[in-house]
């Protein structure tokens, strides 16, 4: 990785700008899409993680017990009293959940977020979209977050014709 | 019985080779083999992973993590002390359920003593080796995107039944199956670093040869499998000297300019192309135990490479392993 190089395409740096902006912020922004797999989004997912910002994954088999929060049927049997879990979407308060195959997201789990979203949020939303052609995140989140669109694969158009030296990797920040 | 050594399969280069460069170099992601029933795909990928030295993982940890593993997870997996293990082979059946595949509750010790314990699933076994599914292109969607999710970030996230757990979960995946049953989703065909197409040996003699193979394992598998550890011990020798040697070996610029004018010319979808195609000359070049890489590293897993990549055009209906050919002989003539 070279720094002398001539800054890549922007689709790479404008995913990095919107991460920045998204940090500054991530409940009152919303969220960010990062469109396509590849080394790009990982970086940008090391950035992340990098900032110290609690990042959880949501896996896509995600229950509405642990999603939402539920009765801790064990604790309360053993202690005779109703013991409440925490779900993912309180235990994430201040963080980011990280929503991968979003394209992929099942209606009954995208209306929960979007619902948290809109009553007090305290999470930020980061979609990893690996739709092609018209696939994509669902409308009723993408409506929701800031950043959307964001290119970060490393085909269709982010390099129309590769450089020697693109196969090294490329510098995410320019 | 013992297994069918992997140094006794007869012809299936294509498919051989790829199989030792994943596991030269398992970030390469994976080998998809196209193909024809009853050629020996699960033969060849499970002979090569009871071929591989065994790996060290903490003692009866369920991931069969390693030092480095324990440190990212330290609470997956128990301090105990480091033991070898068989390198694993983990059959995924179509059937699986999600439970099955990702884990889920220990109900048996819910039930008993009110504990709520993960019981890991066929995930966590394959870790460090090698998940295999037969017609893979059968696998029902949500299996497909669970499957996707823990492919790409090497591990498996459980938030369900009261359970949160997370464990790694880096695996060879391995696919068969036959194109004419059904499509595989590009999304999961895009994660095979390497893909092959296996034929029924179309000559005699190799199929003469093959049933005299089979009959002598069949009557005696111990003996046979004595009869071929020499050549097995060749092969892991090679796989080990790979390993060892693949870090240190270095890629000319001219041949870099020759892997994307291959890539350009047969039109291969976005860059994983060429980069895959890099990686995939480079284990090889580690496994011949060649410093350099050469334009014949190039030519040898192009087809491999690039096969399952190429952009579909309605214009010209030649096969891709045709396309590749056509494209290989323009670029190096």
């Amino acid at each position: 990785m070279s720094r002398a190089e001539p800054a890549p395409p922007d689709p790479a740096r404008d995913a990095c700008l919107a991460l920045s902006l998204f940090l500054t912020a991530p409940a009152q922004l919303g969220g960010l899409s990062l469109r396509g797999s590849g080394p790009a989004r990982e970086a940008l997912l090391e950035m992340l993680r990098d900032t110290g910002v609690a990042v959880r994954r949501m896996p896509a088999h995600v229950d509405d017990e642990r999603l939402l929060g539920g009765v801790d049927l064990a604790v309360s049997l053993a202690s005779g009293r109703t013991v409440r879990a925490r779900g993912l979407l309180e235990e994430i308060a201040g963080g980011v959940l990280v929503v991968p195959l979003a394209e992929r997201l099942d209606h009954a789990i995208a209306g929960r977020l979007a619902q948290a979203l809109d009553s007090d949020a305290r999470f930020g939303l980061v979609l990893l979209d690996d739709g092609i052609e018209n696939e994509g995140p669902p409308a009723a989140l993408l409506e929701r977050i800031a950043f959307f669109h964001l290119r970060c694969d490393l085909g269709g158009g982010l390099f129309q014709a590769p450089r020697p030296g693109a196969h090294k990797g490329f510098n995410l920040l320019g | 019985m013992a297994r069918f050594p992997f140094s006794a399969i007869v012809g299936q280069d294509e498919m051989k080779q790829a199989l030792l460069i994943a596991a030269v170099d398992p970030a390469i992601g994976g080998v998809m083999v196209f193909g024809d029933r009853g050629t020996g795909k699960s033969t060849a990928a499970r002979a090569l992973a009871g071929l591989l030295p065994p790996i060290s993982a903490i003692q009866d940890c369920p991931y069969g993590c390693s030092k480095d593993d324990q440190a990212r997870y330290p609470d997956v997996c128990g301090t105990g002390p480091l033991r070898k293990r068989p390198v694993p082979f983990v059959d995924l059946p179509l059937g699986a359920t999600e439970d099955r595949v990702l884990g889920a509750l220990d109900l048996e010790r819910a039930l008993r003593s009110g504990e709520k314990a993960f019981e890991p699933g066929l995930l966590a076994k394959a870790h460090r080796g090698f998940l295999y599914i037969d017609e893979i292109n059968l696998l029902e969607d949500h299996l497909v995107d669970l499957l996707l999710d823990v492919a790409a970030s090497g591990e498996n996230v459980v938030e369900r039944e009261g359970l949160s757990v997370r464990h790694p979960a880096k695996f060879v995946l391995i696919g068969s199956g036959n194109p004419e049953e059904g499509e595989l989703r590009p999304q999961l065909l895009d994660r095979f670093g390497l893909s092959v197409e296996v034929r029924t040996p179309g000559d005699i003699e190799s199929r003469v040869e093959i049933m005299r193979r089979c009959a002598a394992q069949e009557a005696d598998s111990q003996l046979f499998a004595d009869n071929w550890a020499d050549e097995d011990a060749k092969v892991l020798r090679r796989v080990d000297r790979g390993r060892k040697r693949l870090a240190s070996v270095t890629i000319p610029d001219a041949v870099l300019h020759k892997a994307a004018e291959l890539c350009m010319a047969v039109g291969a979808d976005g860059l994983r192309g060429e980069l895959t195609l890099m990686r995939a000359a480079k284990a090889l070049a580690a496994l011949e135990g060649a410093k350099t890489v050469g334009q014949a590293h190039l030519v040898a897993v192009a087809p491999s490479a690039l096969r399952h990549r190429l952009r579909r055009d309605v214009l010209d209906e030649t096969g891709s392993t045709a396309r590749i050919e056509r494209a290989l002989d323009e670029v190096f003539a």
